[in-house]
């Protein structure tokens, strides 16, 4: 970690680095000074566990969970990246947290318990990106129709979208049910 | 009332005309419009309705939030996939005889919305009568679609029954941008 010891983050990674030892110990994390604001990668193993310390602990106290989302780094392996920004409102940090999964097996540990906030952003990365949150309570789509069959935002889905056959099935089901009843009601 | 004939020969004032004539006559000037306000559109829709551009001066300011009241649907604004089946309950609500005017860019082919949450023109789920360009088209621009359909109105069929125009297909598979 090359930075300047009065950069805006350089007190978190202080903090950062003496938890590595500590708190963050058990977890193997790898602490990256960022652009914007330090990065911590830690394994999916570890990142329910990790994310616990990074609140609990009070030297770094992330009380608040400010987004969820993820990246498709196709063609690179792992596949996904599930990036987490935390906000400490005790010392005035961010930090961005980021764990990757593979393609065949997609799925993280749910934060909900931790932070209940992460309830809707999970299912929003869900439902572009179709990756599983395990232990999530109410794991469904947000944005997207229900029972649409694609993921969005992975890059091979096409850019004009594809249409909801599930809805369309459903209208073809009605119009014959309605033509039956139209032609019932003639005899 | 081009196709109406006054018979004034025999002294008594009657007029012959045909079913077709009276009934589109009624229907093309007192057209209830179904607000389908999605987004910024609406706005110019607002004010189209209102003083200064007048709509009512072509019978058609009823605007109605019940389905079951309107027969011309102005679909003013961006429709998503979440929010089609809505639309599309709303349009089936409708009775016939109904028209569709898509308004604006976003309606007419998804506009600048060239993506996966915006369905690529509201034809994609049901028959329309009129597209309006513009982002967002001027309150004039809508008001003149209505006149072109009351013109087209005028010479449709008065009766007829169940739907009168074929439903979009389902697309099947991606939507490709379609020119
Ligand atoms: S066409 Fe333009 S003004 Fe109309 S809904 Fe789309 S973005 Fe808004």
């Amino acid at each position: 970690m090359q930075t300047a010891p009065d950069s805006p983050s350089a007190p978190l990674l202080a903090a950062l680095e003496a938890a590595e030892g500590g708190a963050l110990a058990p977890f193997g994390v790898c602490v990256a000074a960022g652009i914007d604001m330090p990065l911590l990668e830690v394994a999916p193993q570890h990142l329910f566990a990790c994310m616990r310390a990074l609140r609990d602990d009070a030297a770094l106290s992330f009380e608040q969970l400010t987004y969820v989302t993820a990246t498709d780094e196709t063609p690179k392996e792992p596949r996904f990246r599930v990036v987490y920004h935390l906000y400490s409102f005790r010392h005035g940090w961010r930090l961005r947290v980021a764990t990757s999964v593979t393609e065949e097996a997609p799925n993280v540990a749910s934060l909900v318990p931790i932070y209940p906030g992460a309830n809707w952003m999970e299912r929003e990365v869900f439902d572009m990106f179709g990756i599983t949150f395990g232990g999530h309570p109410e794991l469904r789509r947000i944005l997207m129709p229900e029972g649409y069959m694609y993921h969005p935002l992975r890059k091979e889905f096409p850019l004009e979208g594809i249409a909801p056959d599930r809805l369309y099935r459903e209208w073809e089901k009605e119009a014959h049910a309605e033509g039956s009843r139209e032609n019932g009601g003639a005899h | 009332m081009g196709s109406l004939t006054e018979v004034t020969n025999t002294g008594d004032g009657f007029m012959a005309t045909t079913i077709d004539a009276v009934v589109n006559w009624g229907r093309k000037n007192s057209l209830w419009p179904m607000p389908l306000g999605l987004s910024c559109c609406a706005i110019e829709m607002m004010s189209m309705v209102g003083p200064r551009f007048d709509l009512a001066r072509f019978g058609a300011e009823a605007m109605r939030f019940s389905p079951r009241q309107c027969d011309l649907m102005i679909v003013a604004g961006t429709l998503t996939w979440k929010m089609a089946q809505a639309a599309r309950t709303i349009y089936d609500q409708m009775p016939e005889p109904k028209w569709v005017i898509a308004m604006g860019v976003c309606a007419s082919s998804g506009g600048m919305y060239r993506n996966y949450s915006v369905v690529q023109g509201v034809d994609l789920l049901f028959p329309v009568d009129m597209y309006v360009p513009g982002c967002p088209p001027r309150p004039e621009a809508v008001i003149d679609a209505v006149l072109k359909l009351q013109k087209r109105i005028e010479r449709e069929r008065a009766w007829s029954t169940g739907r009168q125009r074929p439903m979009p297909a389902n697309p099947r598979g991606p939507i490709l941008a379609r020119s």
